[in-house]
């Protein structure tokens, strides 16, 4: 009856065999990206001695992490797969666990998270307090007990006896930190297709004084000669919009417009620079906009672009709700 | 057992994208089919992203081996060798097909063979045809490839005559549904629009077309202009009618596709023409490669629409052909490249 024990969770890949607890085979190679290829020769060599010794494999375990994915990934499914195809069971570990710093009592163990960062547990004697946790080195200066391990220490690695003991089963990949991706916002020119979404988020944005349906199509039959509109996507999703005119030399920006639940994001910041260089592309000295006073979220924008106020409209927006004129120069 | 026949029977598993795979073949006869996608997933960001894909492939990956199994009525113990591709893809991704077919080699002690994903894409018609695969042309377009090849043998002499310089095909179909409003992905939503449209209503430009074209890009393909050129007609033409557009489109990209491909066989006198990956699914590829072959003495060969999109069983038609050519099994330790060259079939 052996234990095939497995860890990718850091620059090392780790492969060791034991009967019952003791060590059959135990070897590791170095190489942050070579996990893929020196996972299989490792085992393989295991396997070998397996055979030597006459003893079935009965049981995987496996470091789940934490750690840099791609390796950390490259274990625990050579690992689930195997112990599947063998139908024998596969068992994960928290491979800080696995870390011997050779001591007892209260402690803190870290590996290397990237980005300057690190995973990082709590120990007393031997068994995991808190954690694993992914930050800074500084998140852990306030702590009183020895550290031990990536940047505070030499690095440390996981021992497989240590692992093979650990008694906390873990069942999924100790990621700690959600993929980065955010949803890709796109540009591209508006077209007809496009006015029903621009329509109805123009409805919702201004409820007293939308432009019609008809007004955008009369903007959109002057593109391109006198009138640029671009709108922003999140996928098939329409989010934003805006549309500037020229005469001469003066060009006006007629709007910008972001959906409720996606500003603050620079979506606006990028329409406005689009809209802006098609103007300026087009020989515009002279940029202006007129905003409704007490926009706080437009004018700080217009601001940060370089445009001040030039004049106030009365009632331009109605009775009593009166227009900032801002403009810019072009040099 | 299998191999005395010379039917191989092999497991195939693919993770080179967003779909975790895994096929099942005996010889050139399809057993099982298995994909798991993490599509919807992607949808959101506007593409695919790597970590989302890797991170679902390692989560799938045991349930959609034990379902491939249970579909093929075979036990892995009668498995002869496991296939896996190792290359081209994004490399978190093939990684984890890698090493669960690496495990699966050395749990079961049968042979692994590293896999084109290309080579693969074309070498999935012998599950249709169950025939050897002659010499042939192969055009190969999906949403991450446009290529034309020269296949003399499926496992050892493949002949990259052209690509893409820009845009996939299925990226530019990706593209144009999105400015049409009809949604993602783009390649089955502009097919049927297209259907109720004039695809003579407006000419759009045929990339890499023109006589100076032809001299240093005889089998390359561009899409990037073509996009432009629906871009700006969209936005200069406020009556425009939606199925026109996407007929309109859709022509000049089949156009161009299946006039370089049948060209390719002229020139080099191969009387064979394999069309595969996703885009292969288009019904106008199809309908115009089949008039205009038929018009040339060109025997057409399209996969079914299911094994033209990523698959395992494509993947596991290819280690059949190796086995059975006799090719050698890639050694263990087989390494994941993320950019390979086509004609490298197999990993060694």
């Amino acid at each position: 009856m052996s234990s095939l024990v497995i860890d990718t969770s850091s620059t090392r890949t780790i492969v060791a065999l034991f009967e019952g607890d003791r060590e059959v085979f135990s070897d590791f190679h170095e190489g942050a990206t070579e996990h893929g290829e020196a996972l299989p020769r490792l085992v393989s060599r295991a396997l070998e001695s397996a055979q030597g010794s006459g003893s079935a494999i009965h049981e995987v375990i496996v470091g789940m992490g934490p750690g840099p994915y791609t390796g950390l990934r490259v274990g625990i499914v050579f690992a689930q797969t195997f112990a599947s195809a063998r139908s024998i069971p596969c068992s994960g570990r928290c491979s800080l666990d696995g870390i011997d710093v050779g001591i007892s009592g209260d402690y803190i163990v870290t590996s290397d998270a990237r980005r300057k960062e690190i995973y990082w547990a709590q120990y007393r004697d031997g068994k995991r307090v808190s954690g694993p946790h992914v930050g800074r080195v500084s998140d852990i200066v306030e702590y009183s007990e020895p550290k031990f391990g990536f940047g505070l220490t030499t690095t440390l690695y996981p021992s497989p006896h240590l692992l093979l003991r650990a008694s906390e089963e873990v069942s999924q990949p100790m990621y700690l930190r959600r993929p980065d991706a955010l949803p890709q916002i796109t540009y591209r020119e508006m077209n007809h297709f496009d006015l029903g979404a621009v329509h109805a988020m123009e409805r919702e944005s201004y409820k007293h004084d939308p432009w019609t349906l008809n007004q955008f199509k009369e903007e959109l039959s002057e593109v391109p000669r006198s009138r640029h509109y671009v709108v922003a996507c999140e996928g098939d999703r329409i989010v934003g919009y805006a549309g500037i005119a020229i005469t001469l030399d003066v060009a006006d920006i007629h709007t910008i417009t972001v959906d409720k639940a996606f500003r603050r994001r620079g979506i606006g910041k990028s329409l406005l620079s689009q809209i802006e260089s098609w103007a300026i592309s087009r020989g515009a000295k002279q940029l202006m906009l007129e905003m409704r006073v007490g926009n706080t979220e437009a004018q700080p924008l217009y601001e940060k672009f370089g445009y001040s106020v030039i004049s106030l409209r009365k009632n331009y927006y109605g009775k009593g709700v009166d227009a900032l004129v801002m403009g810019k120069s072009i040099e | 057992m299998s191999m005395q026949n010379n039917l191989p029977l092999v497991l195939g598993i693919e993770t080179s994208c967003d779909e975790t795979a895994v096929g099942i073949v005996s010889g050139r006869t399809l057993l099982a089919n298995v994909i798991s996608s993490s599509v919807a997933e992607h949808a959101r960001f506007g593409g695919v992203v790597p970590e989302v894909a890797s991170r679902a492939h390692l989560e799938a990956m045991q349930h959609v081996i034990a379902e491939a199994l249970r579909e093929s009525k075979v036990a892995l113990s009668d498995i002869d060798g496991i296939a896996v591709t190792a290359g081209p893809g994004l490399i978190g991704a093939l990684l984890v097909g890698t090493s669960a077919a690496s495990a699966l080699a050395l749990a079961l002690d049968k042979p692994l063979y590293g896999v084109n994903h290309l080579a693969s894409h074309v070498a999935v018609d012998v599950l249709t045809h169950h025939e050897k695969l002659r010499p042939t042309i192969a055009l190969l377009v999906s949403g991450g490839h446009s290529s034309l090849l020269k296949v003399s043998d499926i496992t050892s002499d493949i002949t990259p005559l052209g690509q893409t310089i820009d845009d996939a095909a299925g990226e530019a179909f990706d593209k144009i549904a999105r400015l049409l409003g009809l949604g993602f992905p783009g390649g089955p939503l502009i097919d049927r629009e297209a259907r109720a449209g004039d695809k003579l209503a407006i000419t759009f430009p045929r990339g890499l077309s023109l006589p100076k074209d032809l001299v240093d890009h005889q089998y390359d393909f561009s899409f990037s202009g073509l996009k432009t050129a629906v871009a700006r007609y969209l936005s200069q033409t406020p009556q425009s009618n939606r199925a026109d557009v996407a007929a309109s489109f859709q022509e000049a990209v089949v156009d161009i596709l299946t006039k370089k491909a049948i060209a390719a066989c002229v020139e080099t006198g191969i009387d064979s023409l394999v069309i595969a990956g996703g885009v292969a699914a288009n019904s106008r590829l199809r309908e115009l490669a089949a008039e205009r072959c038929q018009a040339k003495g060109i025997e057409l060969r399209t996969p079914p629409p299911a094994l033209c999109t990523d698959n395992g069983a494509m993947v596991a038609a290819l280690g059949s052909l190796a086995m059975s050519a006799g090719r050698p099994a890639t050694p263990i330790g087989l390494a994941a490249h993320s950019t390979v060259p086509v004609s490298q079939a197999l990993w060694v």
